[in-house]
């Protein structure tokens, strides 16, 4: 797209060939005794440790999952516990030269991780700033309860304070690190550099690249590593993830400054199966997942396979890879091979292989034959080995009765406060700016284009004797948009916005026109065509503590971005314990002409997830304001627009759109036009629809009609609607949506229940039709039209004199309709 | 030129004239499309000359009794060709009066045959003969029509073969009639023809005559008629009609029997087909055109009311739900309802029920309670009915004593009926009903008797 990029026929037309370099593998070779130089008898004794911490507390959790107790500690755990015996070379390796600005994003196979960079982070931060940590996590709740009769280091209060918060969070402990809201598969501790880990498989594929993202943008320290399956290779937010990570853009079009590739380490725990799949040999085709990197970019994302099973050789290879890292060279592809001895889960048979393979590699476990060495080496001796072995093994047994015990270690008391995981579902903390610092733009707002013209525009739609101004004099919709979200880029240094098409192009239906002049590319840029890193990578830049407008260009394009969207984007914030914010604006546009798969409405998919605030302004009042009240949040916004209406002017605000900053408060309904003796309320564009219908009704049928933009989905304040209906005793409810299932019913069911007493009649959804949106000629048979509000009248509610009715809103089509499944 | 109506209705019979009226009285703009006569198959061929005929065969049965009240009558002796002719008077009388009533209402009529050419936005446009008439809204009425089963030897109707319509012009009392069908058309027919002298038999496919209303009376008025000297062979399932024989097999064996005259009285069918009612998509259901409690179609502006709809094949019924599509038109909320639908067999003695039967309450697992006294607890009964019996029966809910059903078999309970009818609409309870003064002394007085059997 960049004009600066001249693609030459000449250059792309000439024949050749793609080389390949040869992909290292394994080749790690040196002796515990070749790299004393490079570490210290405690560091390699550590090395041993911190392997032993993981496998003995996955070795508890296992021995409570099949037996019901842990050394004489009886204890039931219906929860999952997916563990990773056998793996914990890889963990720790893994984590051994990561600081703690570096992040990892794990899996649903993570406490390893998460142990292995607790501990290393732990060792990295000073007693101060350790103590600080803990004094402060939860006002020092999880402090108190390891503290408690304790003496020891306050390294060795870290550790207690890690393997407690992550075992009383599987435990789903108020005294958790996530409140007991994320569990085995979701557990995390940022204070530490670990972020969330993922139950989704492949979840962190694209996340973790959005923090990667969010650390190169804002110019923060520290890499970001994707800890994901081998088998999650096949995911697409995976591939998504890796395009994302691997643009050229970051290197050919970004700003010199910012020029390089993303700090994201993709890190495959190749541990050879699925669940039960094996991936080399059965379910996948690579081979080895390293040859992965080599079709991706001509770096071949620098991938390498190393031996998972030697803490030493994965070190070795991070000490690479990070260096390669900070030179900007990113991502990297690597593939860490293991082994894990344990099943899938407790419940795993192993039916998939055969019990020689398991001893096999039971032969080699990593972390006796590392003691083997350690001790063939003269760094230790074995006695001293299984000291450390013993008081691990003790300490497990502590920390388990303490997590345990209801009264230190209680679930969140839900009679006692029953609103308390609702009051997580949102974090509604209006925030002006992320972060304080100058933002970077290319010159100041006052002499952006687009803003010079725009203060030409008529804010309403009529002049003084209500004449219409023309199309290209009234201040549209799209510029009630671009307001507030160039309003914030001047304000919020974190804020970016990308998508498709939304540098150079001016963004689908021209609402980013003007703003690839006023910002610079690491601010605004193309995506590749891939919603699911489009949303997965806002969310991790929103979790490290950015803002972001990510856009969907059409609505229909949702179900490319449904894990991201269902899964992740709203539930952060609760399963986090309010831990992380999620400031991310997802634009999503509804079409209109172009047919079945791109003139959807789907607010109603986004509005049965709970954790999303679904809003679908039709005005440009209405729009700037709550695209203002979104980008002040921290919630995340599914920020719905039509397409019908991007060019339509302020028909409803008096004074018109106002220059100024305001806010419209998200969830309440807006009265766009008085009456009494019928309420409409609509969701989206419909409303224009229902607004012809009222006119139609006063002038032909004496029936006044008050109509109500719903504005927001979710939340929804339905005072506003309940006061009209007390007034009319009777309402429609309408939207472009297919009615089956659609918002429109929940809507309709809250005010049968909330207004019965005063309803002369049921509420009646005016829906579209369970079909496939048909061509734009055909749509009148489709969306609900201003004609189909008088014939759903005459039918469901009262007989309008003489009135022949067009759509057939009579019972017994409802029935049949809904018998045929249409 | 095609004329605008508020409403167009097809089928002049008690469901469309009675619709009509109440519309032309709440001041909407009618047409009545009728191509036969005023009143439909109750005033012409039905309800009406029926129970003409009935009452001429009731006075001629009182007349032979009258001894034993110490009247005497010598000689009583009957004509046949005046009972037909005085039928036809009344009919003509009354078919006149329907006429008045919709000239009173401003409704227009057109005698003509209606057919519906199909909907848009500007309407439905129907035709009657040649006129183009629009109508914003259409109500169907167009009744039902005598059902001939495919049964051999069973065609249309002929010198032997008659149906309702062809039996009531009969020049000549059959000495033989064979009646297929004990329903209550069936019954009604073979009570007047077995007054005057006819031999008549009853062949029924079902185990007993009158299958709906009570069957324990059904069982008391098949016994009584047999005393009159009805033949009935029930569970009989005709099977070959040859001349003027017909053929049934029961319990396995075919047996026969003849008649003068045989009168296929085994059901009726929604007329549905002929007007064009395909160009509006309108949905049948068993035959019959489906609505919903408003008596609605599936299609807008479309309804349908009487026997048409295939199932209550009443003319109460019918009018009752042409009133329904003329309140929801003019924008009063209403429902059809059948729960209190009254039936009534105008035998002699004549059998009415009104409500849940104990068949219907078992089946439909409803908990009742049950009532029955002997028609002579009540004097005037005794007064009017030497020699003669009947019975009443009262169904309550179990719960809450709320009156569920009311059968009686003795005259006059036809007319008394009502007050049951009465009772069930309004959701009347024991208690609520023991309040209620009754007339002294009147038959009615049996229904309050019952009452406090509880
Ligand atoms: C022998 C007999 C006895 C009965 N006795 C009783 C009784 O005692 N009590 C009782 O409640 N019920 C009785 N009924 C039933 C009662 O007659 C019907 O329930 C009632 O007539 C139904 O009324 P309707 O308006 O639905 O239809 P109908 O009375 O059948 O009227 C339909 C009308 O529509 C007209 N029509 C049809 N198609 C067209 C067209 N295309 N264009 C114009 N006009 C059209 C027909 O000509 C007809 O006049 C009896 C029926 C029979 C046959
Ligand atoms: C999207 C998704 N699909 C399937 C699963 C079920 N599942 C959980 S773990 C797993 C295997 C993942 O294998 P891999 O990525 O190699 O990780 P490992 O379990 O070997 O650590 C599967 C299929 C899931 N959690 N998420
Ligand atoms: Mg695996």
């Amino acid at each position: 797209m960049p004009k600066v990029q001249f693609i030459d026929p000449g250059v792309a037309r000439k024949s050749g060939e793609i080389k390949f370099k040869p992909i290292p593998v394994n080749q790690y070779s040196k002796s515990i005794q070749e790299e004393k130089n490079n570490f210290s008898n405690d560091d390699l004794i550590r090395i041993y440790h911190d392997m032993v911490v993981i496998r003995e507390f996955e070795t508890m959790l296992n021995l409570i999952k099949t037996t019901g107790e842990y050394s004489g500690v009886p204890y039931d755990h219906p929860g999952p516990a997916h563990l990773s015996i056998g793996q914990e070379a890889s963990a720790v390796g893994m984590a051994y030269t990561l600081t703690v600005e570096d992040f990892i994003f794990g899996s649903h196979r993570s406490h390893g991780e998460i142990l292995a960079k607790g501990l290393s982070s732990i060792q990295k931060l000073d007693d101060v700033d350790l103590m600080k940590i803990m004094e402060t996590f939860f006002d020092g709740t999880i402090l108190k309860i390891v503290q408690k009769d304790f003496k020891g280091s306050v390294k060795d209060l870290g550790r207690r304070f890690l393997i407690y918060g992550t075992l009383a969070e599987i435990f789903a402990r108020e005294t958790g690190f996530n409140k007991g809201l994320g569990g085995s598969m979701h557990a995390f501790f940022t204070p530490f550099g670990v972020y969330p880990n993922n139950a989704i498989v492949g979840g962190s594929g694209d996340i973790a690249v959005g923090a990667a993202l969010y650390k190169k943008v804002n110019r923060k320290k520290g890499v970001v590593v994707a800890n994901i399956g081998d088998a999650s290779m096949a995911c697409g937010p995976v591939w998504e993830g890796i395009s994302f990570a691997t643009m050229d853009q970051f290197t050919q079009l970004w700003d010199d400054g910012m020029k390089g590739g993303l700090p994201v380490i993709f890190n495959v725990m190749n541990n050879q199966y699925g669940m039960g799949g094996q991936t080399a040999g059965e379910t996948m085709g690579y081979g080895m997942a390293a040859r992965i990197g080599a079709g991706v970019n001509p770096d071949q994302m620098h991938a390498e396979r190393v031996d998972g099973y030697n803490p030493l050789a994965v070190i070795d290879a991070y000490k690479r890879k990070l260096k390669i890292i900070a030179d900007k060279k990113g991502p990297v592809l690597l593939e860490v091979l293991t082994y894990r001895f344990s099943g899938h889960s407790p419940s795993d048979a192993s039916s998939y292989r055969s019990k020689e393979e398991v001893e096999a590699w039971q032969n080699q476990d990593c972390i006796h034959t590392y003691a083997k060495n350690l001790v063939e080496a003269g760094v230790t001796d074995q006695l001293k080995l299984d000291g450390i072995w013993q008081e691990i093994k003790a300490l497990m047994v502590d920390l388990l009765k303490v997590s345990i015990d209801d009264v230190v270690s209680p679930r969140m008391d839900i009679r006692k406060r029953p609103e308390q995981i609702g009051e997580m579902i949102f974090s509604n903390t209006p925030t002006e700016t992320m972060e304080e610092r100058p933002v970077e733009v290319n010159h100041a707002m006052a002499e952006n284009a687009r803003v010079i013209q725009l203060a030409k525009k008529e804010r309403f739609a009529y002049d003084a004797e209500g004449k219409p101004f023309s199309k290209m004099k009234q201040y549209q919709l799209r510029d009630g948009i671009f307001e507030a979200i160039i309003d914030r880029f001047y304000k919020d240094p974190t804020l970016i916005a990308y998508g498709e098409e939304n540098r150079d192009w001016g963004g689908a239906f021209a609402v980013y026109r003007g703003l690839t002049e006023a910002l610079p590319y690491h601010r605004l840029f193309n995506s590749p065509i891939s919603e699911a890193s489009i949303v997965g990578t806002s969310i991790g830049y929103a979790m490290c503590g950015g803002r972001v407008i990510p856009e969907i260009m059409y609505c229909d394009f949702l179900g490319r971005c449904g894990d991201e969207v269902f899964n992740q984007l709203p539930k952060w914030q609760a399963m986090s314990g309010n831990v992380l914010k999620m400031p991310v604006v997802l634009r999503v546009s509804v079409g209109s002409k172009y047919g079945a798969q791109h003139s959807q409405d789907w607010t109603s998919l986004v509005a049965h997830i709970p954790g999303l605030k679904v809003v679908f302004p039709v005005t440009p009042y209405d729009a700037k304001g709550l695209m203002n009240s979104a980008l002040q949040g921290t919630d995340p916004v599914v920020f719905f627009e039509s397409q019908r209406v991007y060019d339509i002017g302020e028909q409803f605000h008096a004074g018109g759109v106002p220059e100024g900053y305001y806010e419209i408060p998200i969830g309440e309904p807006d009265v766009k036009r008085a009456g009494k003796d019928v309420t409409i309320l609509t969701i989206g564009a419909t409303l224009y629809r229902a607004l012809d219908a009222a006119k139609i009704l006063e002038e032909k049928y004496g029936l006044s009609a008050e109509v109500i933009d719903a504005r927001s989905l979710v939340p929804f304040n339905y005072e506003l609607v309940i006061e009209s209906v007390k007034k009319t005793g009777r309402i429609l409810i309408s939207g472009d949506a297919t009615s089956r299932g659609s918002f429109l019913n929940d809507l309709a069911r809250n005010i049968t229940e909330l207004a019965f007493d005063y309803l002369d009649a049921p509420p009646v959804v005016v829906g579209s039709r369970n079909w496939i949106t048909p061509a734009y000629e055909l749509e009148e048979a489709f969306f609900p039209q201003a004609g189909w509000f008088l014939d759903a009248i005459h039918e469901k509610i009262v007989p309008l004199a003489g009135y022949v009715a067009g759509e057939n809103f009579t019972d017994m089509e409802q029935i049949r309709r809904a018998k045929l499944g249409i | 030129m095609s004329k605008n109506y508020d409403l167009a209705i097809i089928g002049g019979g008690p469901a469309g004239y009675v619709a009509a009226e109440r519309a032309g009285h709440k001041g909407l703009k009618v047409v009545l499309i009728e191509k036969g006569e005023l009143g439909g198959v109750c005033l012409n061929e039905g309800c009406i000359p029926t129970k003409t005929l009935l009452y001429s065969a009731k006075l001629y049965d009182n007349a032979i009794g009258a001894e034993k009240y110490g009247v005497q009558a010598r000689e009583v002796t009957f004509d046949f060709g005046k009972m037909m002719a005085r039928k036809e008077k009344v009919v003509k009388k009354l078919v006149g009066g329907v006429g008045l009533k919709m000239k009173e209402h401003h409704v227009e009529v057109r005698r003509k045959e209606a057919y519906i050419k199909g909907r848009s936005a500007a309407g439905i446009s129907i035709t009657a003969g040649e006129e183009e008439i629009l109508a914003a809204n259409l109500l169907i009425c167009t009744g039902s029509e005598a059902f001939v089963p495919p049964i051999p030897g069973l065609g249309s109707p002929n010198e032997t073969i008659l149906t309702n319509r062809e039996i009531l012009q009969l020049k000549e009392l059959p000495s033989s009639l064979v009646v297929i069908g004990g329903g209550v058309i069936g019954m009604e027919f073979a009570s007047f023809f077995n007054s005057l002298g006819t031999k008549v038999t009853i062949v029924e496919m079902l185990d007993e005559i009158l299958t709906g209303m009570d069957s324990e009376m059904s069982v008391m008025m098949r016994q009584m008629y047999a005393k009159k000297g009805i033949t009935f062979h029930l569970s009989a399932k005709v099977v070959e009609v040859n001349g003027t024989e017909v053929i049934f097999e029961k319990e396995g064996k075919k047996e026969s029997v003849t008649g003068d005259k045989i009168l296929v009285s085994v059901g009726r069918k929604p007329v549905t087909k002929g007007f064009g009612l395909e160009n509006l998509g309108v949905e049948l259901d068993r035959g019959g055109i489906k609505v919903d409690e408003r008596m609605k179609t599936n299609v807008p502006n479309v309804f349908a009311a009487g026997d048409v709809t295939g199932f209550s094949l009443l003319a109460h019924t019918a009018s009752r739900e042409g009133e329904v599509v003329v309140n929801n038109l003019t924008g009063r909320n209403d429902r059809m309802r059948y729960n209190a639908i009254p039936g009534v067999v105008y035998t002699n003695p004549e059998f009415s029920g009104v409500g849940l039967t104990e068949e219907k309450a078992k089946e439909q697992n409803i908990a009742y309670k049950c009532v029955k006294l002997p028609m002579a607890y009540v004097g005037r009964f005794i007064a009017e009915n030497e020699g003669g019996s009947g019975v009443c029966k009262v169904l309550v809910g179990e719960k809450y004593g709320e009156v569920l059903g009311v059968h009686m078999l003795g005259n006059p309970s036809s007319e008394m009926i009502y007050g049951a009818c009465m009772a069930i609409e309004m959701e009347m309870t024991l208690k609520e009903m023991e309040e209620v003064v009754f007339p002294h002394p009147t038959v009615s007085e049996i229904f309050k008797e019952t009452i406090f059997g509880f």
